[in-house]
């Protein structure tokens, strides 16, 4: 039987932040390089090479960052990554990505009311999780 | 004579919502329950689909209102069983996704196993993605009537179609603002739920079995995700 106490679901948010992250790891290493590769005829072949290298390289920093989401040093970074994309990345992604010519990135990027909602619960999971990650890694399953 | 044929399919009806209510209260009993209490795979896949039927049941229901502003009414079988086909196509190809990811990952998945645990989640909870989706469909189902009414053809509808999406009427903008962050919500509280689920059967931590997931969902999920979505517009369309 599961007993569905704030540990649990603490720990349970965490796993599915690293989760997501995971996900997105696989999107950079191989379907946002298929699609930016698409486009290649009308950027250039140089941009796009160092774009796809950016997405890659990101793609690695998102794996790194998932396991170690309990761990001090890779927790505190990655809550520092998480605001810095949130507060700071929102105007420079979205130009980035509408010169890429995907309105519907801008659309998932941008917050609506209820999306910022949810990246305001992921930020407190990780706060939690940061300060609490001794006793939630114990109540990790 | 009318009465006892509305009876008997009001009390056919009311045996899938009583049994489909009892999957929603319940989800990990019954999957404990289910996975003791149907021993062979062939068993377990026959009872799979019949949790996936009663849930697309359940789901064309709530749809009924939406489905006959498209023009599709309740009687429209050759709609409905396309509809199933296509649906049911993508549950065992995700499922089997899945399966395939755990295989690679070092759990000994068996396929019959992973699908009861998906649909009896997934599967379950499907009424509830179709009742968040009103939005979001009614969009689809006025553009295509727009579409058809300008006689378009496939290809250009569907530009018309994604068009009305990017750029939604600022009415249409906030249900779909909260169709889109409740589905998130949704859809990741069910990944959770079902990986604990998965996690507890096959008895590996939940997070190498999300981790697995990702991988199923993220790179093999997604081009039969992308045919079944694009059959699933392509039925949408013929009907509407």
């Amino acid at each position: 039987m599961i007993k569905a106490d704030w540990r649990w679901t603490t720990n349970l948010m965490l796993d599915l932040i690293g989760y997501n992250l995971q996900m997105f790891s696989w999107a950079c290493f191989i379907w946002l390089p298929i699609a930016i590769a698409l486009k290649a005829a009308e950027f250039g072949g140089h941009l796009i090479a160092v774009v796809i290298m950016i997405l890659i390289i990101t793609g690695f920093a998102c794996w790194w960052f998932s396991l170690g989401i309990y761990e001090r040093k890779r927790g505190r970074m990655l809550v520092l990554a998480f605001f810095c994309l949130v507060i700071w990345g929102w105007i420079p992604l979205s130009t980035a990505f509408t010169s890429l010519g995907s309105s519907k990135a801008v659309a998932s990027i941008n917050p609506s009311p209820p999306s910022a909602v949810l990246y305001a619960i992921a930020g407190v999971t990780l706060l939690v999780g940061l300060a609490r990650r001794k006793t939630l890694e114990e109540g990790r399953r | 004579m009318i009465f006892n044929e509305l009876t008997s399919a009001l009390s056919g009806l009311i045996d899938i919502f009583v049994e489909w209510v009892e999957y929603v209260r319940h989800p990990f009993l019954a999957c404990d329950r289910l996975l003791v209490d149907y021993e062979t795979d062939q068993v377990r896949l026959k009872r799979a689909m019949k949790i996936w039927l009663s849930s697309f049941i359940i789901s064309v229901v709530v749809l009924t209102p939406l489905y006959n502003r498209g023009g599709i009414g309740l009687a429209t079988l050759g709609f409905h069983l396309s509809l199933f086909f296509f649906v049911t196509l993508a549950l065992l190809l995700t499922s089997g996704a899945i399966h395939i990811g755990l295989l690679w990952d070092g759990v000994k998945s068996r396929f019959g196993d992973t699908l009861l645990i998906y649909s009896l989640f997934f599967g379950t909870f499907s009424p509830l993605f179709s009742l968040l989706s009103y939005p979001s469909l009614a969009i689809l189902f006025s553009s295509l009537k727009v579409s058809k009414a300008q006689h378009l053809g496939s290809w250009e509808t569907a530009v018309a179609v994604s068009k009305a999406f990017s750029s939604p009427s600022p009415i249409a903008a906030i249900p779909l603002q909260f169709e889109h962050a409740l589905t998130v919500v949704a859809s990741l509280a069910l990944s959770g739920m079902f990986a604990e689920a998965v996690a507890k059967y096959y008895q590996k931590d939940r997070h190498r079995i999300l981790s697995s997931m990702s991988f199923s969902i993220a790179v093999l999920g997604i081009v039969p995700g992308l045919i079944c979505a694009w059959f699933y517009y392509y039925v949408v369309f013929s009907f509407v």
